[in-house]
């Protein structure tokens, strides 16, 4: 088996087992406080259960927390050697804790189920051609997924206009009213930040063509998530996404070998 | 190069999955709102619309008060959606799930309000009013019902007052069956 494919493979669900293992621990800080609000789950199942209902009955949900945070923790402890079984075990309870809340999901877990869904195949397949298109796979749903929100993005007048950082740093939910004011005194620069984004997401899927691009993109990526993150607390995103970026590399390198 | 049928069959897994995530994509505002109906579809293919086409602008904000009858009624109260601002979000953000959930329970009620007026009969609604049900389940009050109230406020930039957008009907505290 081609070393690049084992070494990228690895590097991909480390990243994202990072990303499994903080959403595990957090879901399960706050899930006393989702199942006294009633928000998640059922104490006893209903007479006439749905498929939902069963889906919500609580152990079943406690189950599926902890198997996320086991199988992640030993996708990070003996990553070299794991089977698809760790993988399927995070896609399964991934899709289980979507289907009970799907409110509580953001493109971060979304895009996790689909890394996963990717990563299950490509450890289950015995030969390099298998690992090499579930690589593929990954990579260019990352380039989809950028390239549809640049697009929508690139319709709306307030993006365009440059007025959409300011605006959503303005709000509490995703914001910071340090870097909304800056914002506002350097409408300039605000512009410029939008027409930034915009340009990158739309433009992701040539990371996938040359190496040299890959990597533009790609160090553009980290620092883009790795800024939402601190000033937009999208923790998330800074695994989730990134996580696809070794594959973004592989498929650069792959076509210029 | 020939390929063995497992192969074979990953390959075609692994491509209709993304045909079908790239199709979506272009799935219009009407189909989108079908397409919810089906969460499975959108937890395996998503519609990537983040932050687009239009920014989140405003903050909705849950408010619940309690009736007891033959009392006054009790004030409204704000339902806690965000924990705060603090540093350490950037990598440990226990209350992201919660915000997430509640926000969206919010939107959603507003969107079906707006488009068919039934509203009430919808599952983010009735997520809301268990919500607001559970916060007074201490009440022994019989006849006590609550209510809640979505309030938006327009960012820190703003001066504007917060708007009313939707008050719900009167819940009994005491749980309904199969609610």
């Amino acid at each position: 088996m081609n070393d690049d494919v084992q070494r990228t493979l690895h590097l991909v669900a480390t990243i994202a087992a990072v990303g499994t293992l903080v959403g595990s621990v957090e879901l399960l800080s706050h899930l006393r406080r989702f199942l006294q609000a009633g928000l998640l789950g059922r104490a006893e199942r209903s007479l006439e259960p749905s498929r939902v209902d069963v889906l919500t009955y609580v152990p079943l949900i406690y189950a599926s927390l902890v198997s996320r945070l086991g199988a992640s923790v030993v996708l990070l402890w003996w990553g070299g050697q794991v089977s698809a079984l760790p993988c399927l075990l995070i896609f399964v309870s991934s899709v289980h804790l979507f289907l009970v809340n799907p409110y509580g999901q953001t493109a971060a877990e979304q895009f996790t189920i689909i890394l996963f869904g990717g990563l299950s195949v490509a450890y289950a397949s015995q030969s390099e051609f298998g690992r090499v298109t579930a690589l593929w796979f990954i990579a260019a749903q990352c380039a989809i997924c950028y390239a549809a929100n640049g697009v929508h993005k690139l319709r709306s007048s307030v993006w365009r206009g440059g007025l959409a950082m300011q605006t959503i740093m303005a709000t509490v939910m995703f914001g910071d009213r340090r870097c909304a004011n800056l914002l506002a005194r350097l409408p300039k620069a605000a512009s410029f930040l939008c027409w930034c984004v915009i340009g990158w997401e739309v433009l992701f899927p040539l990371a996938l063509l040359t190496p040299t691009a890959g990597l533009v993109f790609v160090s553009i990526g980290v620092a883009f998530h790795l800024a939402t993150a601190v000033t937009m607390r999208l923790n998330n995103f800074l695994w989730a996404f990134p996580a696809a970026y070794p594959a973004v590399m592989f498929c650069g390198r792959q076509l210029h070998a | 190069m020939t390929h063995n049928p497992a192969e074979i069959t990953q390959v075609a897994l692994l491509g209709a999955w993304l045909a079908l995530g790239t199709a979506v994509q272009f799935v219009s505002q009407r189909h989108y709102h079908r397409l919810r109906r089906f969460p499975i579809v959108l937890c395996l293919t998503p519609i990537w619309r983040m932050f687009g086409p239009q920014p989140p602008a405003v903050d909705y904000h849950l408010l619940s008060r309690l009736s007891i009858m033959g009392k006054p009624t009790g004030p409204w109260e704000e339902v806690p959606i965000a924990g705060g601002n603090h540093s350490h979000k950037a990598f440990l953000n226990p209350w992201r799930y919660w915000e997430k959930t509640l926000t969206t329970c919010l939107v959603l009620v507003l969107e079906d309000e707006m488009r068919t007026r039934q509203s009430t009969s919808s599952r983010p609604y009735r997520q809301l009013a268990r919500l607001v049900r559970a916060r007074y389940a201490a009440v022994e009050a019989a006849n006590a019902t609550v209510q809640f109230l979505i309030v938006q406020s327009h960012g820190t930039l703003s001066s504007d007052p917060p708007d009313v957008l939707f008050l719900s009907n009167e819940h009994a505290v005491e749980a309904q069956p199969y609610e």
